[in-house]
């Protein structure tokens, strides 16, 4: 018998018994369902964060802190040596302040960042077009950005009615960002009610934040950075610089550590749904394997009636494999295609809540598609396996079975 | 692989040996057939005799090479069957042998067409040649009308007759037949035994028929007689008139049982 017709064989056989091979694969695709749809859940997730972290500009930013010791701080001369390192561009500077921001007798505890004007071309919020913090002649008041969740503590619930309105803010030098204070041994010296207008209200914290221009912290005393961030030619250059930077007693960072964090996590995650998932497919091949082994016995006179007709049992035992095959990688196709349909609903809704909230769009359902075939690889694996031993008992089977009388 | 037997008129087509089959049932050990020693020509229509339970099937069994005897030896073409490999007799089984089981055996996801030309699509030949060839006899038995059909939708004498089709498709040496009345009315039988005769006598191809009906055995003067496993001895002339006075009682006893019930079942 050619492999052809052998085929053929079992694709009728399939046919024939439809609904039982139906009910018998359901469970499967159940499994199959559940499995593809948390993997592509978990591979959207995964894709959204990493690629909200991920822009050409970040990949080639280090971010630099002094680290926690309180005794190593990020002086003009330090910068100065960063800047000799090859392949650093430029350094842009920071320093951190506690602070309060006052407006129309109303006063707001605010974190006050002292940032330089293209700070936020670093970070993936960006100010409203036409806007610099760049710090402007003495008679004006100076600029400052709020951020949303400090606009909204003062009553504007649309941020942007924020901007153009005059504020007060106090912040606070101390040891970590003033020299004078560091070796004086003082505490903390408090910078007096400074007016500012806002000229941007920007999104993106949920802690109240005021970002003002780094020159007017300096003219203030401040000397020491809180963090700085060094931006390279390229992004092969990250790793050298910061192990040399590292090596200086610094703590770096880079969006990629981030990114490895948050492909490490759902990787982890990816591995436990595996698992999980692997069980339940087991589980079910387990019920396919009662199934086949069932099945094999209502058709023992069948397969004993095609060895009296001549059949050699490894041609048997490959319809066997064959349907097992056949009916595991079908139930897991369309695992895969209801759990598609499942993931594209879903998209679907996400994208309508997204757009009633006034958020951007992206997908939350994406099929990884290696896992995709190599589940559909397995399938096949998982059927042969259940058709070998369903079938196992072939060469057992007296043909004289076949002659008997029903 | 074509096991290398050259079918010739010369000599026995199978003979047996001694064979003996043995099955152990767990609380017991029963042995089916015993010392059973025959020659079976080319071109016999031989019937076997006995009760349900005399060892004809497995007799049947161990001469196609499906069982493999205890002792004994089974020779086919003077060539020890049972020295070849399972796959290499299964080669011949379906080759050089034809079935016709008691029970109608169809390969049920299968219509009649297909399940005539298995035989031939078995041994290697292109689906359409052998749905072919199947189509072909089936129009000789008047059968094609119903070719597409699922054969356990056909009437017995059509299964019956079907079965026949099946056997000859690969032009056999022998066809077994393994009590072929089951079911059927006694004309039914009495044209499923012609046909049978008809194969035999226009094609030489030898029959081997297992029953336990005595009715049957008008069909040929080739008899062997088993009990308990043993063939009986019928070679001496008393013996051979004893056991066909038997045989005759036994006829007229299922004759008249068989009338009693049409007389039942006319008056239901």
């Amino acid at each position: 018998m050619s492999l052809t017709y052998l085929f053929k064989f079992t694709l009728i056989n399939i046919y024939q018994t439809k609904w039982r091979n139906l009910l018998g694969v359901s469970g499967l695709a159940v499994s199959v369902i559940l499995l593809v749809y948390l993997i592509s859940i978990g591979n959207g997730f995964n894709n959204l964060i990493v690629s909200q972290l991920n822009n050409p500009t970040a990949q080639k930013t280090i971010t630099v802190t002094p680290g926690n010791t309180g005794m190593l701080k990020i002086t003009q001369d330090q910068i100065s040596s960063f800047k000799d390192y090859s392949g650093v561009e430029k350094i842009d500077e920071e320093i951190d302040f506690g602070g309060k921001l006052s407006f129309n007798g109303s006063t707001s505890d605010a974190m006050a960042l002292a940032v330089e004007p293209d700070y936020f071309d670093q970070n993936s919020i960006s100010l409203p077009k036409d806007v610099t913090l760049q710090a402007t002649t003495a008679a004006e008041p100076q600029p400052i950005v709020v951020s949303n969740s400090l606009a909204k503590l003062f009553g504007f619930n649309k941020p942007s009615n924020f901007v153009g309105q005059a504020v007060l803010l106090d912040y606070t030098q101390t040891k970590a960002t003033s020299k004078d204070l560091f070796e004086n041994d003082v505490d903390s010296k408090v910078i007096q009610a400074k007016q500012f207008r806002v000229v941007a209200a920007i999104p993106g914290t949920n802690q109240p934040t005021v970002y003002f221009p780094y020159s007017i912290a300096v003219a203030d005393g401040a000397t020491f950075d809180s963090q700085i961030t060094v931006s390279a030619a390229n992004t092969d250059v990250v790793p050298g610089i910061r192990a040399k930077i590292e090596s200086e007693g610094y703590t770096t960072s880079n969006v990629n550590d981030s990114i490895n964090n948050v492909n490490s996590f759902f990787s982890f995650l990816n591995f436990l749904l595996f698992v999980i998932g692997l069980i339940g497919i087991v589980a079910t091949t387990l019920g396919l394997l009662n199934l086949g082994a069932a099945s094999f016995n209502s058709r023992i006179k069948e397969f004993a009636w095609l060895k009296v007709l001549g059949m050699k049992n490894f041609q048997i035992r490959l319809t066997l494999v064959f349907e097992q095959a056949i009916l595991s990688f079908a139930a897991t196709i369309g695992g895969i295609l209801i759990s598609i349909a499942f993931g594209l609903i879903t998209n679907i809704i996400v994208k309508m809540m997204a757009q009633k909230n006034g958020y951007t769009y992206a997908a939350v359902y994406q099929t990884p598609i290696g896992a995709t075939v190599a589940l559909l690889l397995a399938s096949l694996l998982f059927g042969v396996i259940v058709g070998l031993i369903s079938s196992r008992n072939i060469y057992a089977t007296n043909p004289k079975l076949g002659l008997k009388h029903d | 692989m074509e096991h290398d037997i050259q079918h010739n008129r010369q000599g026995p087509l199978i003979e047996t040996l001694g064979v003996t089959k043995v099955f152990n049932s767990g609380k017991q050990i029963i042995t089916a057939i015993s010392d059973i020693s025959i020659k079976i020509f080319a071109g016999d229509f031989l019937i076997i005799f006995g009760s349900s339970t005399s060892g004809k099937t497995t007799l049947l069994s161990v001469l196609s090479g499906m069982e493999k005897p205890d002792l004994g030896e089974v020779l086919i073409k003077n060539e020890p069957f049972y020295e070849l490999s399972e796959d290499e007799r299964s080669f011949i089984r379906n080759k050089k042998f034809g079935f016709i089981p008691q029970s109608k055996r169809w390969v049920s996801h299968l219509n009649l067409l297909e399940n005539v030309a298995l035989p031939l699509i078995i041994s290697g030949e292109k689906a359409a040649v052998a749905k072919k060839a199947a189509l072909e006899i089936l129009g000789q038995y008047g059968l094609q009308d119903l070719s597409q059909h699922n054969p356990t939708t056909l009437s017995n004498v059509e299964q019956q007759i079907a079965s026949i089709a099946r056997a000859v498709i690969n032009q056999p040496w022998l066809i077994l037949v393994d009590e072929p009345y089951v079911s059927l009315t006694a004309e039914a039988v009495d044209k499923i035994l012609g046909l049978l005769k008809k194969i035999n006598e226009e094609t030489g191809c030898t029959i081997l028929m297992s029953t336990n009906n005595a009715s049957l055995l008008k069909h040929s003067n080739k008899w062997l007689f088993m009990d308990e496993g043993k063939l009986e001895d019928i070679s001496s002339e008393k013996n051979s008139i004893k056991r066909l006075k038997e045989v005759i009682e036994i006829v007229e006893k299922q004759e008249q049982e068989l009338k009693n019930k049409n007389v039942f079942d006319l008056s239901f």
